[in-house]
């Protein structure tokens, strides 16, 4: 779907369907139309190859591999990201994990059903990055039932490398957006940022404040989206690796960094620290807003909004320099 | 390919981690750690994580050097001490950012000579050059200062300086505006500046010196050149740079010997010099080293044509070591008034000069560099040490053209050379 | 003089004819510390001085800063 505004200086806007959800592109100047569709080949390559729901996908190839001692071989781009995930799951305190996918075997959000300590226990043994042997470009998964999701990450990686090809291409001005987690191609042509509406977990509808970008990427997560009540308790799709059990605190966090898969990455992390996300982004000097369950509004980017968290004026802000 | 892929990964790492310096100081090590870690994912990061660290930041560098020139053969010396110059150098060099945009510069330099030079040279009785050195050593101290602010923008670069030399019998002030463009999406670079410097010499009153009195030079610099990035892994400056001085040229420490009788060393009242230079640099990912090649033309007023070309290979070794030896060989003419001694006397107001510096002559310099990265064991960011040696031999021997009589006042020198840097 | 500025240009143009376009996202490696025109500044600066003082040619590459009276 490819339509463009009569007007010369409106953006390209290239609408598809990738990674489990809507994807916008808007791509300023005469490159624009060539790399949109570059750009969502990249999209649809990387869902290929990392999403596990394909059988055909080297995803599924790796997680087929779970239990042989033979392991598997995978190439440069892959090794890349497990040597990613590695360090993000050491700077996580193991929170941050691809081996966590599983736990969705015990959790069942649609069924509203309650997992038995037992049965959330049993699947511990399969779970932590720790118990895999990864020496690129040779991984091997030691114990059967054992999963690698790159679902954690390859959304964001993708947003970041559909930008890229866009770059690559010759776009200096653009917007890449891929259900929520943006990377910026750079300014509008005159130079004015990207304004970016980050949403109120408590009133989906509404922007609880105002981004403008000019360049990096933006992550969020929530934990509105998916989550069961049961006996009056609310249980969150947030699940500690380490426990394998709901972590609570924080409904919301939009991380801005030099890249959506750091972003990413940031807000992750933090949302598996709960109550503690927050005060754990600000010491890392990351630039973030986040809202916890009570409501509360905070981050380096909310500050100055902090006073009248109801209706927060828009500010423009930077996306966090690279460090 | 695997391999180059690693490498590139290790690259982008190394250079990561020098942007990350800041953030790690600050506590905020995981921000930086993974930061490196997808730079080795994520095309373009690299290059915005080098531009931030490239921004306006500080540095501190103090460099230390033992220069001794090789004492001259008996043979070749009628008189005086053997004894050359042995220089030993301090330098100072400080940049601070005011605000993103303004830097401000700050460079001190201190060098202590001792020893005894070249006077005068002598036919001896088979018409032989015999060089008279002076006699006892002499001692003296140069002080330099360069202030300087520069003014960085997001496409350009503009520069001011001023600075001065002083000696006990010399004392050089010196302007210089400096102004740097990039294009092309910063592929290339143009770079024009200009530099007015003067000159005032008080020989002092010694035996070598038949007259002192005082003197002045005045010299303006223009300058202009263009670096290019040529492909992903080379880029090559070239530049021009003219001179043109008037005043006192000559050397009131030096003689001429004509028809048996010494006179003053008398050189024309101006020059211009240019001088060309073209530097390449390619890197080499495969073995993770770096190809430097420079090459130099210079052509004066004066008659003396240089050509200087040096080579270095500087190679990265356990990605916190470098090793990097060079070699240089330079070639120069004589200048037209230039005689080792003139047999036949001088008419008044004749130029004449026996300098060796103007003497038609070759040399080759064997250099060998280590840097080393301390930042890990010292805590501060981008602590860097450095250790230079370099040998240099000047002879007619190495002399592109055929060379009749050798200057015997040529100089061969070591010099050894540490410098500790540090900075964001 | 004429014919080194002329020989000078064409060696520019044809130079620049032969480079190839490079992001700049693509510049990490010309961005290495080993590939900067003065590994060390007062290294350089150091040796631009001693060579001044002891050969005829003056250093090239822009317009550098006081003299001395080099003995």
């Amino acid at each position: 779907m490819i339509s463009r505004a009569a007007a010369s200086e409106a953006p390209l806007v290239h609408r598809f369907r990738a990674m489990g959800g809507p994807c916008e592109l808007r791509l300023y100047g005469a490159h624009a139309l060539a790399a949109a569709r570059a750009a969502q080949a990249e999209v649809e390559r990387l869902e290929a190859k990392f999403s596990r729901y394909r059988a055909d996908s080297l995803a599924a190839r790796i997680n087929a591999s779970a239990g042989d001692a033979a392991g598997v071989e995978v190439d440069a781009e892959t090794a890349r990201l497990l040597d990613y995930a590695e360090t993000a799951w050491r700077e996580s305190g193991g929170r941050f994990d691809l081996t966590s996918g599983i736990l969705r075997r015990a959790w069942n959000f649609k069924a509203a059903r309650l997992p038995s300590r037992d049965e959330v226990a049993a699947l511990l043994p399969l779970i932590g990055w720790d118990k895999l042997v990864w020496r690129a470009p040779h991984l091997v998964l030691p114990r059967a039932g054992m999963e690698l999701d790159f679902g954690g990450y390859v959304k964001e990686y993708a947003a970041d490398l559909a930008a890229a090809k866009c770059r690559e291409l010759g776009v200096r001005h653009g917007l890449v957006d891929l259900g929520g987690d943006l990377a910026v191609i750079g300014p509008h042509p005159d130079g004015r940022p990207w304004r970016v509406g980050v949403r109120d977990p408590r009133a989906p509808e509404r922007a609880l404040l105002h981004l403008a970008l000019t360049g990096g990427g933006v992550a969020t997560s929530g934990d509105y989206e998916r989550c069961m009540i049961v006996d009056g308790v609310r249980y969150g799709h947030i699940l500690d690796p380490r426990s394998g059990w709901p972590v609570a605190g924080l409904a919301s966090v939009t991380v801005t960094a030099g890249a959506c898969l750091l972003a990413g990455t940031l807000t992750t992390s933090a949302m598996l620290r709960g109550v503690h996300g927050g005060a754990w982004l600000d010491a890392l000097g990351a630039a973030s807003v986040w809202v916890d369950a009570e409501g509360r509004v905070g981050g380096a980017l909310a500050r100055p909004a902090r006073a009248s968290t109801k209706r927060a004026a828009p500010r423009a802000t930077r996306a966090a320099p690279l460090p | 390919m695997r391999d180059k892929q690693q490498q590139r990964a290790r690259t982008l790492r190394r250079a990561a981690e020098r942007a990350c310096a800041r953030d790690a100081r600050r506590g905020r090590g995981t921000l930086a750690i993974l930061t490196t870690s997808a730079l080795a994912l994520i095309p373009g990061l690299a290059e915005q994580a080098a531009a931030q660290s490239a921004e306006n930041g500080w540095s501190l560098q103090y460099g230390y050097s033992m220069y001794s020139e090789g004492s001259v053969p008996a043979s070749k010396v009628s008189a005086g001490s053997r004894d050359r110059y042995d220089i030993d150098t301090h330098q100072f060099k400080l940049a601070v950012p005011i605000g993103s945009h303004i830097s401000l510069g700050f460079d001190v330099g201190y060098e202590k000579m001792t020893g005894a030079s070249p006077w005068l040279i002598e036919p001896d009785l088979a018409g032989k050059p015999m060089v008279v050195m002076t006699g006892a050593s002499i001692a003296d101290a140069r002080t330099d200062f360069l202030g300087s602010v520069s003014f960085i923008g997001e496409k350009s670069r503009t520069s001011l300086t001023g600075g001065a030399s002083i000696e006990d019998d010399y004392t050089s002030i010196n302007f210089g505006f400096g102004r740097e463009k990039d294009f092309n999406q910063k592929a290339t670079t143009f770079s024009w500046g200009v530099g007015f410097s003067t000159d005032e010499s008080d020989p002092e009153s010694t035996s070598f010196t038949p007259t002192p009195s005082k003197h002045t030079k005045k010299s303006g610099t223009f300058s202009f050149g263009l670096a290019q990035v040529i492909d992903r892994a080379s880029v090559a400056q070239t530049s021009l740079t003219l001179q043109y001085a008037d005043g006192y040229l000559s050397d009131p420490y030096k003689l001429v010997s004509a028809g048996g009788v010494n006179l003053k060393d008398h050189r024309p009242g101006t020059r211009t010099q240019i001088a060309w230079l073209t530097r390449y640099r390619r890197h080499f990912e495969r073995v993770r080293g770096s190809l430097h090649a420079d090459y130099q033309f210079n052509w004066d007023t004066w008659g003396t044509i240089a050509n200087g070309i040096e080579l270095g290979w500087h190679q990265e070794l356990f990605e916190l070591f470098e090793l990097a030896p060079s070699i240089r060989y330079y070639t120069q003419s004589d200048a037209d008034f230039y005689a080792p001694y003139f047999a036949a006397g001088l008419s008044a107001d004749q130029s004449a000069s026996s300098d060796y510096r103007l003497s038609p002559y070759g040399a080759i310099a064997f250099k060998l560099r280590a840097d080393v990265d301390v930042s890990s064991l010292v805590k501060l960011p981008h602590a860097r040490i450095g250790m230079q040696y370099e040998h240099y031999q000047s002879g007619k021997e190495f002399a592109l053209g055929k060379v009749g009589t050798e200057n015997p006042a040529l100089v061969d020198f070591d010099v050894m050379m540490v410098t500790l840097m540090t900075g964001f | 003089m004429r014919a080194l500025k002329l020989a000078w240009l064409l060696g520019l143009c044809a130079g620049a004819s032969a480079c190839q376009h490079v992001e700049p996202w693509e510049r990490n490696l010309l961005a290495r510390p080993d590939m900067a025109w003065e590994v060390d500044d007062l290294a350089a600066t150091q040796e631009n001085h001693t060579y001044f003082s002891k050969e005829a040619a003056m250093p090239g590459g822009g317009v550098g800063g006081g003299g001395c009276g080099c003995n």
